[in-house]
């Protein structure tokens, strides 16, 4: 057993115990992707590639988190691109991850700079050819978009992109322990919030 | 400790399990990157682009800025210094008082001699070749000559207060003082005098103090 205390980001873990398995799993990944950014300083197409496949559904969640869902595909290619271009000032090859997630979360907050003046297109507008399980979905995800911005990534990372939380602590490079606490916050603020809306839904049907 | 909605080992939780299914519609749908061939590294660009680069335009654009401005301060002062030497001859041929001084020989032949004056009339000598007697005038500033003429115009005119009062002459001005020093007598009889009364004052209450103790 152990005691967790988490305020924001802070995180102090008192008697922690991890898991070797969750620690070991990340290291292969940092390895991995410090050869392949290697490749890619020489000039590897392939190599960057391999490192899109491995990224891509973070850097979705991520700016899932925070731009409207029909941005976000093409935020997602040049988040990628601006990454290839300034490769080569990534100090530490092992730190892509984390690097990549700073550079998504840089342009999220880019694109709402840029789009300030004109209108943005909400998610609540009901698109022409969305099906009912997409709507409701996006339902779903407007209400994770309440929740306080330290709960939104890994819930979006957890729910939508498939990520297990040790998957998304590798990546992100958040602390695990952190990971751990801030979905299951979120998780219980996310039951509260569907909870009030099936009551406000029943309440409407009476 | 199982925990599925940490790592999905265990038991899976119902509305976890539900979330999963009903946001799974929203994730990433892989497309291929297109990565232009300019954003690889370490990819040779075109001649052209390196030749044409962004810090040598700037260099370049700076190098002909700084080559214009020098011509054109380099005339501006040709062109100043001519417009002097033509309104210093004007001037000294107006006025006719050319000082003998250095004398430049026009020599017409030869062409090494640039001044010419043609107000003036050249002396034929043997050769034929004409001599205008000139004085080479000194090159002076703009605000050196405005000072040079200042002083110059201060010497010939000397300066009159015309708001200072007119000082009185010989025998008035001898009155005059006289009366000054009997004005300052009597000021210093009369300042005496109050001293004193002062001093008595002070001693009449210094006595009155004593007694009263």
């Amino acid at each position: 057993m152990y005691e967790l205390e988490a305020t924001g980001g802070m995180l102090q873990v008192i008697g922690t115990d991890m898991s070797a398995r969750e620690a070991a799993a990340p290291l292969v990944e940092i390895s991995s992707d410090a050869a392949l950014v290697a490749s890619v300083r020489a000039g590897d197409r392939e190599a960057y590639g391999r490192l899109y496949d491995a990224y891509s559904r973070m850097v979705h969640g991520i700016l899932l988190a925070r731009v409207p869902y029909g941005e976000v595909d093409d935020l997602v290619q040049d988040v990628f691109l601006v990454a290839l271009r300034k490769i080569d000032s990534l100090r530490d090859a092992n730190l892509f991850g984390p690097w990549l997630a700073m550079i998504t979360r840089n342009r999220a907050m880019d694109f709402h700079r840029r789009s300030r003046d004109t209108a943005e297109l909400t998610d609540d507008l009901p698109a022409a050819n969305t099906s009912a399980p997409e709507a409701e979905a996006t339902e779903v995800l407007n209400l994770i978009r309440l929740l306080p911005e330290a709960y939104r990534e890994p819930l979006i990372l957890r729910f939508v992109e498939g990520m297990t939380g040790p998957e998304i602590a590798g990546r992100t490079g958040l602390a695990p322990a952190s990971v751990r606490v801030n979905i299951h916050r979120g998780m219980k603020l996310l039951r509260e919030k569907m909870g009030a809306r099936e009551v406000q839904k029943g309440a409407l049907k009476l | 400790m199982s925990d599925y909605l940490w790592d999905k080992t265990g038991e899976p939780e119902a509305d976890v399990e539900e979330l999963e299914n009903l946001l799974g519609a929203l994730k990433y749908r892989e497309r291929p990157l297109e990565i232009p061939a300019t954003a690889m590294p370490n990819v040779a660009r075109p001649p052209a682009a390196t030749m044409f680069s962004r810090p040598r335009l700037t260099i370049a654009a700076s190098l002909i800025l700084m080559l214009l401005a020098g011509t054109w301060l380099v005339t501006r002062r040709n062109e100043q210094h001519t417009n002097y030497l033509a309104e210093d001859k004007r001037e000294s041929v107006t006025n006719g008082n050319s000082q003998p001084g250095s004398e430049i020989v026009s020599n017409n032949g030869t062409g090494k001699n640039t001044i010419v004056n043609p107000t003036v009339a050249p002396k034929p000598t043997e050769n034929g070749v004409g001599i205008v007697k000139m004085t080479i005038p000194k090159r002076q500033r703009p605000l050196q000559q405005f000072f040079a003429r200042r002083q110059q115009r201060q010497q010939q005119q000397p300066r009159v207060n015309k708001n200072a009062p007119a000082l009185p002459q010989g025998e008035e001005f001898a009155v005059t003082q006289e009366e000054g020093r009997e004005a300052t007598a009597k000021v210093m009889l009369a300042l005496r005098l109050a001293s004193a009364k002062l001093n008595f004052a002070q001693r009449e209450l210094q006595e009155i103090s004593r007694v009263e103790r």
